[in-house]
């Protein structure tokens, strides 16, 4: 029973914090959210289901599918980040938010309103079972590649320069400006990598719900949101973290609430939510230390 | 030669205007000295030439070539690097992680900037002892040791350097412009410093320009200078 519920934890958690770790990302650097952020898990989702019928295996697809999820990442930082990043944050914050509609209606006009039907190869939802566990193959895959992920992440972010640059741009960007960085590289990877994130999640997710609608990025990019502003916006470890919480905390309402209110579980996560940033309004970590010490 | 020349410099903070009027140059090996008390405009026009504060009109030209509308990045590969008021090196890196980035336009050619790290230490002997730490837990005097490292990192032409007594002890502050002159006799780095500490800064350079109210308001030869100035009109103002 415990372990049934770490496992479900960890695998739910898995997938929030790949989610949010892609938000913080460019958040860190650029100090705006990116409101199209959800609408990369669209675009991995409409992307699957367009390669439906052709001949290719679905791995093939799933890879064409965060390709494009990249691309369209880097895409909102040209169109609706770079020509008003300079001017005002409230211009960013709308723009965003265009980009992000722009791209939903194309999916309700092109596509259809109704949801669609995203092919998932069937292995992924057998189940599996070991030590009294039961559960679906794509949780035990969901939590081996975001463990994959994540290594890789901070490896790069330790060892690399262009991890350390990074690093230091979301410190201080300007300084980071002065020591020769240029700040377009900086912005342009971490929407590279945000979209790499969003896609890789955003493929799990689908094996999930298996649909895509024009709203389906709406509660990605809320748990995104959620998870960074508990663990700490400024910290890609507190987004890490968050995201863990924040699937520790839906899960454990899935696990006590009765039947017929489960269905406000929400309610109660954003209680807990509320209460953690009563007592840390800064979320859990709180990044980067600038103080001196003389 | 002069190396870099400022034209009728103004900066603006949204409608405040920080400098209003600012001319002078600096010959190359030259160590410049902008004098003032605070809100003067010194920092301004200082990160007005490393190319973050924005110029609302005037010309900066380094080495012959005008670089008013150039970025930061763009600035610094020409030469110009910059220590700047609250040192702002990186926290939560090491300090050797700090350094790599200061070296960050070498990093095609790492024997090169393997090379300035330990010419770095040699001049920072403590920086050595620190390198695995994280620079956030460094004394301030560390901190701005770190700070001037990581600029030299880039093999810059001339050093922008602004305040580096800002905070710091007495004898701490007699430590870093030790280092600073130990720095000009080494490599005739040319310098352009930013300072309220008088003294401490007329000592290590060759002329000076003082800045009241966001301009330039007298200059003249270091040397001359340091016993004559009424520092006391610069800093408070005219007397009534």
């Amino acid at each position: 029973m415990i372990l049934q519920f770490i496992v479900d934890v960890l695998s739910l958690g898995s997938l929030y914090a790949l989610f949010a770790l892609g938000l913080v990302l460019v958040y860190g650097i650029l100090k705006l959210v990116n409101f199209a952020y959800g609408e990369l898990v669209l675009v991995i989702g409409y992307s699957i289901f367009l390669l439906k019928g052709s001949p290719f295996p679905w791995f093939f697809m799933a890879s064409i599918a965060i390709l494009m999820s990249i691309f369209i990442s880097i895409c909102t930082d040209y169109f609706a980040f770079r020509p008003v990043r300079e001017k005002s944050v409230t211009a960013v914050l709308i723009t965003s938010f265009a980009f992000a509609t722009l791209l939903q209606n194309a999916a309700l006009l092109f596509i259809s309103p109704k949801p669609k039907n995203v092919p998932m190869p069937s292995f992924l939802s057998d189940s599996v079972q070991f030590l009294g566990v039961i559960t679906p193959v794509r949780n035990i895959i969901s939590i081996f590649v975001t463990f994959v992920c994540l290594i890789i992440f901070y490896q790069f972010m330790k060892r690399s320069i262009l991890g350390l640059a990074m690093r230091a741009a979301a410190t201080n960007f300007n300084m980071a400006r002065m020591l020769g960085i240029p700040a377009n590289l900086v912005i342009t990877t971490a929407f590279a990598m945000s979209g790499l994130l969003a896609g890789i999640a955003g493929t799990l997710w689908m094996s999930k719900i298996a649909n895509v609608f024009p709203g389906v990025g709406l509660e990605p990019l809320l748990i995104a949101f959620i998870a960074t502003v508990i663990g700490g916006m400024r910290s890609v470890h507190g987004a890490v973290l968050g995201g863990f919480i924040l699937a520790f905390v839906d899960m454990s309402f899935n696990y006590i609430l009765p039947q017929d209110i489960l269905k406000f579980r929400d309610v109660f996560t954003f209680s807990i939510v509320i209460l953690i940033l009563l007592i840390r309004p800064e979320g859990l970590i709180k990044g980067p230390a600038t103080g001196v010490r003389t | 030669m002069k190396m870099l020349e400022i034209n009728n410099l103004q900066v603006n903070y949204g409608p405040v205007i920080a400098v209003k009027k600012v001319d002078f140059f600096i010959n190359q090996g030259e160590t410049v000295v902008l004098l003032g008390a605070n809100g003067a405009g010194k920092t301004s026009t200082l990160l007005s030439i490393a190319g973050v504060a924005n110029k609302l009109s005037g010309t900066v030209e380094f080495e012959g070539n005008d670089i008013t509308k150039y970025s930061p990045e763009k600035i610094l590969s020409l030469g110009i690097a910059t220590v700047p008021e609250n040192r702002d090196i990186f926290p939560d890196l090491s300090v050797e992680e700090n350094l790599i980035l200061g070296g960050y336009i070498q990093r095609k050619k790492p024997k090169v900037v393997q090379e300035t790290i330990n010419e770095v230490y040699e001049l920072f002997p403590i920086l050595l002892k620190r390198k695995q730490q994280v620079a956030g837990t460094l004394s301030g005097g560390e901190q701005q040791m770190l700070a001037i490292g990581r600029a030299l990192m880039s093999k810059p032409k001339i050093l922008l350097l602004d305040e580096p007594s800002l905070g710091l002890a007495p004898t701490i502050v007699e430590k870093i412009y030790e280092h600073i002159e130990l720095l000009k006799k080494n490599t005739n780095l040319t310098i352009l410093l930013v300072e309220q500490h008088a003294i401490k800064a007329l000592s290590i350079s060759d002329r000076v320009y003082f800045l009241r109210l966001g301009e330039i308001v007298s200059s003249g030869n270091a040397s001359d200078l340091k016993e004559k100035i009424d520092f006391k009109k610069i800093y408070f103002g005219e007397q009534k």
